[in-house]
C-alpha cells in the first residue's frame, strides 16, 4: 500500500459532495413523495439517525485505526463471515454508484441533451473518475475540495434567487396525515445519508483520527442543513400536489428563476451536478477498487480501475430499462435496502466489536505499511 | 507508446462528428408565442416565429411583419408540432417562448390536456405567460398591430409591465398554472387578451377582464372593476388606480394611486360558516379629482379613505359572487380552509357548495400619503377667485 495522507476535513468533504449531489438531483423527489408537505419535519427528525451514522463510521475507524472497512470486517467477524459481509458492502457501493451515474445520465438525456445516447455520459464520467482514481486518493480529495467550495455558493445563490416565488404557507396544515408519512421520509433521508459509510474505506489514510467522531457528526449536521434549502424550496414554490411527481424538482426550480434579465440559470445546476457526480463516482470507484484489491490481497489495486469502471457502466445500464424503473426503485425499495447495508450492518459490526474488545487484537497498525 | 498515441488519435477523431444535440442558429426558428385552438381532429396550433432579417431589408423594418405564423393540426400538441415542422423550413425552437394563448373553445373544453407537453418539454420555460382570448388564438396572433413588431412579444410586454402601466393583470405563468390546477381548493383565473379595433381596424391588443375556470374548464368572463378582486386577495394590487366619488357630490370623482399594498387573508370557522378575514393596509397618492373640494382636509380625507375601502370591499365581494355562480373558487378560500381547518375541509371538499357558506369580514386601513406636487388644485383656486 502507498503512503497517502489526507486530512479529516478533506475526507469528510468527499462525503458531503457525494451525498448532496445524488440527494439534490435525484432524491429530493423521493423525500417529497414520501412525506409531502411535512418533508421538513422528516428532515429535522433525520438528524438523529444521521448523527448515528456519522458516529458509527467514525468510531469503527477510530477503533481499528489504519484498517479499512475490508480489513476490520474480517477482524471483527472472522475470515469467512467477514469476507461475506465485505462482499455485501462492495456490492452495495457498486450498486450505489451505478444508480447515481445512471441518474446523472438520465438527467442529461431527459433534461439537457435529448438526442445524445446515455452511454456517452456514463463513459465520459467513468473515464474521468477512473483517471482520478489512478492518480490516487490525494488527487480526488483535493479536486473535490476545490469543487465543493465552488458548489456551496451556487447552492446558496439558487436558494436566495428562488425566494420570491416561495410561499411558505404551502406547509400548512402541519402533520395532517399523522406521523406515518413523516417517518417514511425520515427513513428515506437516512438511507441516503447511509452511503457516507463509504468513507470507512478512506479513513485509514487520514493523517489523524483524533476528534474524528466530532467532525463526522458535524458533517452530518452540515448535510442536514444543505438539504433544508432544496426540500423546503421545492415545496414552497410548487405546493405539495405539484411537487410530487417531478423527476428533477430542484432542476426545475433553478430553470425557472427569472429575476429581470437574470434567467435560465439551469446551466448552474448542470455544472453543480456534473462536478459533484464526478467527485462521487471517483470516491466510490476508489473505494470499490481498493476494497476489492484488499479483499483479494492484490499488490496494486490500480489494475482493477478499468474493469470495475466498465462493470459500473454496464450495471448502471442494466439496473433498469427505463428511468421510471430507477425512480420507482429509489422510491419503494432503496430506503430499506440502503439503510440496512449502510446503517444497520455497520451498527452490528460496532456492537460485535464492543464485545470482542478484550480478546480481539485492535492495536493500531503502523500507518505506512 | 506509439500504439497508444495512435489509439488516442483514432478515438478523438470519432468525436469530430459533432454532437447529437447541436443547434445551428441559422437552422432554427425561434418561437415567440403559440396559440392553441380546438378543431374537430384535435388541436390547431399556431406558432409565431421571428423571421430572420434578409439581406435586402436587414434590420430596416418596413410595413411587413418580421414574424411568420404557421398553423398545423394534430391529435395531440406534440403531433401538431410535428406537423408544424413539416411546414417550417427551419426547425422550431421553443426555448424563448413568451406566451401561450388558448382560444375560447379549447379553454371551455379544458386546458390541462393541452399543457402537458409544455410541462414535459425540456426546452419550454415554465415562465411562459398563459392567457385566454375570447375568439380564436390564431386570429389573435395574426392580427397586425401598429406599435411593436412581434405580436407575441407585445402581448407578453403588456402583461409583464402591469405594474408600470398601473393596470390590473394576473400574470399567470405556466408554473403558476401547474401549481394552481393541481392544488385542491383553488381555481384558475387567467388574463383575457383580445384584438382591439380602433377606427374600424385592428390596431392593438386589449388586456381586460378575467377568464374564470372551474376544474380546468373555462366557465365565463368577468369584465370591469370587479377583476381587481383576485389581486386584492393575492396581495398583488400595487400601483393600480382606484376611482371613487367625491364627498358631498357623488357625480364627481377622484383617482387614487396605490403605492403600498398589503393584504392578509385568514379564514375562521364559525359552525358551518367560513368567515374570511381580510386585512388590508394600503397607502397611496391622491393624484386626480374633478370636484372643486379640498380633499386633503381631514374630514374629506376621511371620506376619501372610506371610499377607497368601499372599493376594495365591493370588488372582492362582487367578483366572488360572479365566480361563485360559475362554481369557481378563484380566491382559493378552500385552500385556506384546508390549511387551517383540515378536518373541516375533508367534509366539504367534494363539491363547491362550501362557497355559499363564505362570509367576508373586512378590515381596511387606507392612508392618503401624498398628493403629487400640488396641495390645492387650480380648479379650487379659480373657485375662490370667483367667489
Amino acid at each position: 500500500m502507498e503512503k497517502i495522507y489526507i486530512t479529516k476535513i478533506q475526507a469528510l468533504m468527499l462525503g458531503i459532495t457525494s451525498i448532496t449531489v445524488t440527494g439534490h438531483l435525484l432524491y429530493i423527489s423521493v423525500i417529497i413523495n414520501h412525506s409531502g408537505r411535512d418533508s421538513w419535519i422528516a428532515l429535522l427528525l433525520a438528524i438523529f439517525p444521521a448523527i448515528l451514522i456519522g458516529f458509527t463510521v467514525a468510531l469503527l475507524s477510530q477503533r481499528y485505526q489504519g484498517y479499512s472497512l475490508v480489513e476490520y470486517c474480517q477482524l471483527i467477524l472472522g475470515k469467512a463471515l467477514g469476507k461475506f459481509v465485505v462482499i455485501l458492502f462492495l456490492i452495495y457501493f457498486l450498486h450505489e454508484v451505478s444508480l447515481s451515474i445512471r441518474g446523472f445520465g438520465e438527467f442529461y438525456t431527459s433534461a439537457v441533451t435529448l438526442r445524445t445516447p446515455i452511454s456517452i455520459f456514463l463513459i465520459a464520467i467513468l473515464i474521468l473518475a477512473g483517471y482520478a482514481v489512478r492518480c490516487g486518493l490525494e488527487v480526488i480529495a483535493r479536486t473535490n475540495q476545490t469543487i465543493l467550495i465552488m458548489l456551496i455558493p451556487i447552492g446558496i445563490l439558487a436558494s436566495i434567487l428562488t425566494h420570491k416565488d416561495k410561499d411558505y404557507r404551502n406547509f400548512l396544515p402541519i402533520l395532517d396525515n399523522s406521523m406515518g408519512p413523516v417517518l417514511d421520509g425520515t427513513l428515506a433521508i437516512t438511507s441516503l445519508y447511509s452511503s457516507i459509510f463509504v468513507l470507512s474505506m478512506i479513513f485509514p489514510f487520514v493523517n489523524s483520527t483524533k476528534q474524528l467522531k466530532r467532525y463526522s457528526i458535524l458533517t452530518m449536521i452540515i448535510l442536514i442543513i444543505m438539504f433544508i434549502g432544496p426540500v423546503t424550496g421545492v415545496l414552497a414554490i410548487y405546493g405539495e400536489e405539484r411537487a410530487t411527481g417531478l423527476y428533477f424538482p430542484t432542476f426545475l426550480t433553478l430553470r425557472d428563476i427569472q429575476i429581470g434579465a437574470l434567467q435560465r440559470l439551469d446551466i448552474l445546476g448542470i455544472l453543480l451536478w456534473s462536478l459533484g457526480s464526478f467527485a462521487k463516482v471517483a470516491l466510490f470507484l476508489y473505494a470499490i477498487v481498493l476494497g476489492t484489491g484488499q479483499l483479494f490481497k492484490l499488490d496494486d489495486y490500480k489494475v482493477l480501475v478499468v474493469p470495475i469502471a466498465a462493470l459500473i457502466s454496464i450495471i448502471s445500464i442494466i439496473n433498469s430499462e427505463d428511468f421510471i424503473g430507477i425512480a420507482r426503485f429509489l422510491n419503494n425499495y432503496y430506503p430499506y435496502y440502503a439503510t440496512f447495508v449502510g446503517l444497520i450492518l455497520p451498527l452490528v459490526l460496532l456492537i460485535i466489536s464492543q464485545f470482542r474488545k478484550p480478546g480481539g487484537k485492535r492495536e493500531g497498525r503502523k500507518k505506512d505499511v | 507508446m506509439k500504439l497508444k498515441r495512435c489509439c488516442l488519435i483514432i478515438v478523438l477523431s470519432l468525436l469530430l462528428g459533432g454532437c447529437w444535440d447541436q443547434k445551428e442558429l441559422n437552422e432554427i426558428a425561434v418561437v415567440m408565442g403559440v396559440g392553441i385552438d380546438k378543431v374537430e381532429e384535435g388541436y390547431k396550433i399556431t406558432a409565431q416565429v421571428i423571421k430572420p432579417p434578409t439581406k435586402e431589408n436587414g434590420g430596416g423594418g418596413g410595413s411587413e411583419l418580421p414574424t411568420w405564423s404557421v398553423t398545423a393540426t394534430g391529435k395531440t400538441i406534440l403531433g401538431a408540432i410535428r406537423s408544424l415542422n413539416e411546414l417550417s423550413p427551419r426547425r422550431l425552437y421553443w426555448a424563448h417562448l413568451q406566451i401561450i394563448i388558448f382560444g375560447d373553445e379549447l379553454a371551455r373544453d379544458g386546458i390541462t390536456p393541452a399543457t402537458t407537453w409544455f410541462e414535459r418539454d425540456r426546452d419550454s420555460r415554465a415562465g411562459a405567460l398563459i392567457v385566454v382570448t375570447p375568439g380564436t388564438a390564431e386570429d389573435l396572433l395574426n392580427s397586425k398591430i401598429e406599435l411593436g413588431d412581434v405580436p407575441a412579444k407585445s402581448m407578453a410586454d403588456l402583461i409583464e409591465g402591469r405594474e408600470m402601466r398601473q393596470i390590473s393583470a394576473r400574470k399567470v405563468k405556466l408554473r403558476d398554472l401547474m401549481t394552481i390546477i393541481s392544488t385542491p381548493g383553488i381555481e384558475l383565473s387567467l388574463d383575457v387578451i383580445r384584438p382591439k379595433e380602433i377606427r374600424g381596424k385592428v390596431e392593438t391588443f386589449e388586456i381586460n377582464g378575467v377568464a374564470i375556470f372551474s376544474k380546468g374548464k373555462l366557465q365565463g368572463y368577468i369584465y370591469g372593476p370587479e377583476t381587481t378582486g383576485t389581486q386584492i386577495m393575492d396581495n398583488k394590487l400595487n400601483y393600480t388606480i382606484i376611482e371613487g366619488s367625491c364627498p358631498e357630490n357623488p357625480d364627481e370623482f377622484f383617482a387614487f394611486q396605490i403605492t403600498g399594498f398589503q393584504s392578509t387573508v385568514k379564514p375562521k370557522l364559525v359552525g358551518e360558516t367560513i368567515n374570511v378575514k381580510v386585512d388590508v393596509i394600503l397607502e397611496g397618492n391622491l393624484l386626480d379629482q374633478t370636484c372643486a373640494l379640498d380633499l386633503l382636509e381631514p374630514k374629506h380625507l376621511k371620506s376619501v379613505e372610506k371610499e377607497v375601502s368601499e372599493f376594495i370591499k365591493r370588488n372582492v365581494v362582487n367578483e366572488f359572487q360572479i365566480a361563485k355562480e360559475m362554481n369557481s373558487d378563484i380566491y382559493g378560500i378552500g385552500r385556506e380552509v384546508r390549511r387551517y381547518y383540515p378536518e373541516h375541509w375533508d367534509k366539504i371538499s367534494n363539491s363547491s357548495a362550501y362557497l355559499d357558506q363564505v362570509k367576508f369580514d373586512f378590515k381596511v386601513k387606507s392612508n392618503v400619503r401624498r398628493s403629487g406636487l400640488i396641495i390645492d388644485t387650480t380648479q379650487e383656486k379659480s373657485k375662490e377667485v370667483n367667489d
